[in-house]
Formats: C-alpha cells, sequence, structure tokens
C-alpha cells in the first residue's frame, strides 16, 4: 500500500519522473479548466441562468466574499491565486471518492509545491503593495530583535501549511484503506464521507490561511496608505 | 523519501499555469459577467426608480385631474340644481298662470250660466210676481176700487206740470182728432162725467171722447191726448216693481262678482 501518489511511477527518465501526482494533478487540472471553459464560453447576463453558470458563479462569488470579508481589502488582486488554491485541493479531494483516483494533495511534494508557492507569494504580494523597503522593514518590526523568529515563523508556517494538508489528506485516505481491509461493509463509506468533509475543511483552512499570510504582508501599506489619506483629507 | 523535488517543481509549474487557466478560464469571465449585471441590475434600478417617480408623478396627476373633475361635477351639478330649480320655478309659475286662467275662464264661464240662469230666475220671478199681482188686484177689483182709480186720475190731471200741461194744450190745438179714454174696466157714466169735465177744465177742448175698455190695462185708466198720454195703472207700479226687483237682483250679482274674484286667485300653491 502507497503513503503517496509519488510512488506511483508510470514513467521515468531521469530527472522527469511521470508519477500518478502529476498524473492525477493535470487530471484535476484539466477538468476544472474544461469545465469553466465550457461553461464560461457562453455565459448569460440576464436570467435564466444556466445552471452550471449559476453553480460557478456561486463558487466565486462566495471566494469573492470570504476574501474581502478576511481581508477587508479589494478581492481582486487574490482571488486568482487563493481561488485556484481552493480549487485545486478541493476538487482533488472531494475526487478521492472516484474509485483509482489517488488525490494530488496526499502527496507531500503537492503540498510542499504549494506551500512553496504561497511562501513566494507573501513576499510577492507583499512588495508589490508596500514596495521592497517597507516589505523588509516590516521584518524588524515591532523589533529589530524579532528578525530571526519572523524568519523562523515564515519558513514554519510555510512547513506547517504543507505539513497538514498532506498529513489530513494522506492519513484520511490510509484510514480508509485499513478499515476497508478490516471492515469492509459499511465503515469505509462513513470514512469516506467524513474524508469528504475533512478534504473541505482542509482544503478551506489551507487557503485561509495562505490568505492571511498574504493579507498580513500587504495591510501594512494598506494601513499606512489610509493614513496618508486621512492625512491628505485634513491638510 | 516522501518528497519528489521533479514532482515539487512540476507541481508549483502546474499550480502556476492553473492559476493563469482559471484566471483566463473562470475569474475573468464569471467576474466580467457578475459586474455587467451588476450594472444592467444598477441600470435597471435606476430606470425602476424613474419608472416609479414618473408613475407617482402620473399618479399625483391623475389624482388632481380626479380632484378637478370632482370638482367640475360638484358644480355642474350645483349649475344643473339651480337651473332645474329655476325651470321648475317658471313650470309652476307657468302651471299656476295656466291654472288661474283656466280658473278664471272657468269661472267666466260659470258666471256666464250662473248670470244667465239668475237673468232667467229674475225674469220668471218678475213674471210670475207680476202675474200673481195682476190676477190679485183683478180677483180683487170692485166699485170703490174703479171709483178711487178714477178720483186718482182725476187728480193727476189736476196736477199736471206747467210744461207737460202746455205741450198738451198746444199740441191739442193743432189737431181735430178725437180723444181715446182706454180703462181696465166700464166706466159708470157718472165718473165718465166726471174724467170729462176735468179735461174740460185743464185743457178747455171741444174734442170728442171715446171711452173704449181695453183688457190689457191692469187696474187703470189711459188717456192719450195729442201724442200724449196720461196713465194711472196698477201695472205701472208693477213695472216699477218689476224694475226695483231687476235693480236690486243686478245689484247683488255685481256686488257677489266682486267677492267672487279676489277668492278665485292664487289657490294653487
Amino acid at each position: 500500500m502507497e503513503i503517496t501518489p509519488d510512488s506511483i511511477v508510470f514513467y521515468t527518465r531521469e530527472p522527469i519522473v511521470l508519477n500518478a501526482t502529476l498524473l492525477f494533478t493535470w487530471l484535476t487540472m484539466g477538468l476544472l479548466v474544461g469545465v469553466s471553459g465550457w461553461v464560461t464560453r457562453q455565459l448569460s447576463v440576464c436570467p435564466p441562468l444556466p445552471a452550471w453558470q449559476n453553480l460557478l458563479e456561486m463558487v466565486v462569488d462566495g471566494m469573492y466574499n470570504q476574501i474581502r470579508d478576511i481581508t477587508q481589502q479589494d478581492p481582486e488582486p487574490y482571488l486568482s491565486f487563493v481561488g485556484t488554491l481552493f480549487l485545486f485541493i478541493v476538487t482533488s479531494n472531494l475526487l478521492t471518492v472516484v474509485p483509482g483516483y489517488h488525490a494530488p494533495t496526499g502527496s507531500l511534494s503537492t503540498t510542499v509545491a504549494l506551500a512553496l508557492c504561497v511562501f513566494v507569494a507573501v513576499p510577492i504580494f507583499g512588495i508589490r503593495q508596500q514596495g521592497l523597503g517597507n516589505y523588509l522593514k516590516s521584518y524588524l518590526e515591532p523589533t529589530p530583535i524579532m528578525l530571526p523568529f519572523q524568519i523562523i515563523g515564515e519558513f514554519s508556517r510555510t512547513l506547517a501549511l504543507a505539513m497538514r494538508l498532506f498529513g489530513n489528506i494522506m492519513s484520511g485516505n490510509l484510514l480508509a484503506a485499513i478499515l476497508l481491509s478490516l471492515v469492509p461493509l459499511f465503515v469505509p463509506i462513513v470514512m469516506h464521507v467524513l474524508g469528504l468533509v475533512f478534504g473541505v475543511i482542509q482544503a478551506y483552512v489551507f487557503s485561509v490561511l495562505a490568505l492571511v499570510y498574504i493579507a498580513s504582508a500587504s495591510s501594512v501599506q494598506q494601513q499606512n496608505h489610509h493614513v496618508s489619506t486621512q492625512e491628505n483629507d485634513y491638510e | 523519501m516522501l518528497i519528489n523535488w521533479f514532482t515539487v517543481f512540476a507541481q508549483v509549474l502546474n499550480f502556476l499555469i492553473l492559476v493563469a487557466l482559471l484566471r483566463w478560464f473562470l475569474y475573468k469571465p464569471i467576474l466580467k459577467v457578475m459586474h455587467k449585471r451588476q450594472i444592467q441590475l444598477e441600470e435597471r434600478w435606476q430606470e425602476a426608480e424613474r419608472l416609479q417617480a414618473e408613475a407617482q408623478q402620473a399618479l399625483i396627476n391623475y389624482q388632481q385631474q380626479q380632484q378637478e373633475i370632482q370638482q367640475q361635477q360638484v358644480a355642474l351639478l350645483a349649475e344643473a340644481r339651480v337651473t332645474a330649480d329655476q325651470e321648475g320655478q317658471n313650470l309652476l309659475a307657468q302651471m299656476r298662470q295656466e291654472m288661474a286662467d283656466q280658473r278664471a275662464a272657468w269661472q267666466i264661464d260659470l258666471q256666464q250660466e250662473q248670470d244667465a240662469f239668475l237673468r232667467t230666475l229674475r225674469q220668471k220671478v218678475i213674471h210670475q210676481t207680476y202675474a200673481i199681482a195682476r190676477q190679485a188686484l183683478r180677483d180683487i177689483a170692485n166699485a170703490d176700487l174703479e171709483y178711487q182709480i178714477i178720483q186718482v186720475f182725476c187728480d193727476r190731471l189736476h196736477h199736471l206740470e206747467d210744461s207737460q200741461q202746455q205741450a198738451i194744450s198746444q199740441a191739442l190745438s193743432q189737431t181735430n182728432s178725437g180723444i181715446l179714454v182706454r180703462s181696465s174696466f166700464e166706466i159708470p157714466a157718472d165718473l165718465r162725467q166726471q174724467v170729462i169735465d176735468e179735461l174740460h177744465s185743464q185743457f178747455a177742448i171741444a174734442h170728442p171722447l171715446e171711452f173704449v175698455t181695453a183688457s190689457n190695462l191692469l187696474c187703470g185708466i189711459e188717456i192719450k191726448l195729442a201724442g200724449q198720454e196720461i196713465v194711472w195703472s196698477l201695472d205701472t207700479y208693477l213695472q216699477t216693481l218689476e224694475q226695483q226687483l231687476s235693480n236690486a237682483l243686478t245689484q247683488q250679482e255685481t256686488s257677489h262678482h266682486e267677492h267672487d274674484l279676489p277668492a278665485g286667485t292664487g289657490c294653487l300653491h
């Protein structure tokens, strides 16, 4: 029994390794892009809306509102990144009900890759919002003594992101497989349902945490900008 | 080793490609459509507000027009009521006038019928009274009465007015025809002589006298002298009585008319 889909290798040509993680990632990507492209091919502005368009609008609007509520900022810059994170993770987790499907999020390589993306996105969004100097200066606040801890925090939370998602999805799949071998009837169904719930929750947690990290790196500039705007108004 | 670094690199690349693809195929079109819909909703909302304002204005205009129509209706009703009242008054006055005219005509007809009836009645009463008196006098006539009639006649001849006496004398002097003495009874010879004497004493005539009994004279005597008549007869009294009765009834009718005419107008309300 494989702990991670990385171990299911279909093709190897050093350094290229075509494993189940990449294969099911492409499958998931194809599904997401295909459905999106098919639905958005003929969008209707006026009601009545097609059911698939209604579903996608509901999902996008839900993410849009969640981002706005959490960041208290314009959600548009964050929507593509955080929304894609959520959609990819949740789709991967929900597709585990399909027999033979191996969730890419059950691979530590995938979760590390996603965590690395977040790790890189945080300074990118921060620098884009605050500028390089202000972003780097934020590591020295409230006191330069905190700089090592800030750096450690950056790495540790990235690692935590990766390990949390991997551990939950991997453990869920592993537990379901073990229970399937021990109690083949009914109990695995319950565990699958719980796995779906945990998968959605983990996708939400991962996305929200990534959003919080990114938004916290951008919020200082927003506050400064808000204060300077107020000062200009007073002048 | 749980981490395959090629897979990690490939997954990073896959994720970035997925971000780009979903941005192109999902977020942009959906947000664009939602933004368009939002704009349309705002436009529709504004249009709805504009239409609502127009509807409100139309409602106000309608209410104003309705109020004006009600005022016009009230004015027209008042005017129609006044006109109807005036027309009613006119018709009532016209009807009263027609009624009064009809009543007057009816009263005139009635009065004429009454007059005719009274006239006929009066004539009948007079004639009947006259006939009764005449019959009574005829029944009670006797020698003493005839004597008294002759005496009264002679006394009248004796007391003629001067102008009448002169006119008779002058007329007698111009003619030689006889003198006719008519009486309702046969005058005895002595009384005839008394009449002759009286005539001779009054007019100094030599004309022949002729005594005739006339049944149409009622207890009386009549003499014609040159176109002049000297008469005494109860018929004269009876004619006087008839004339007085007629006058009395005429006066009574006149006074009755004067009392009736005011009472006959203005009874209809």
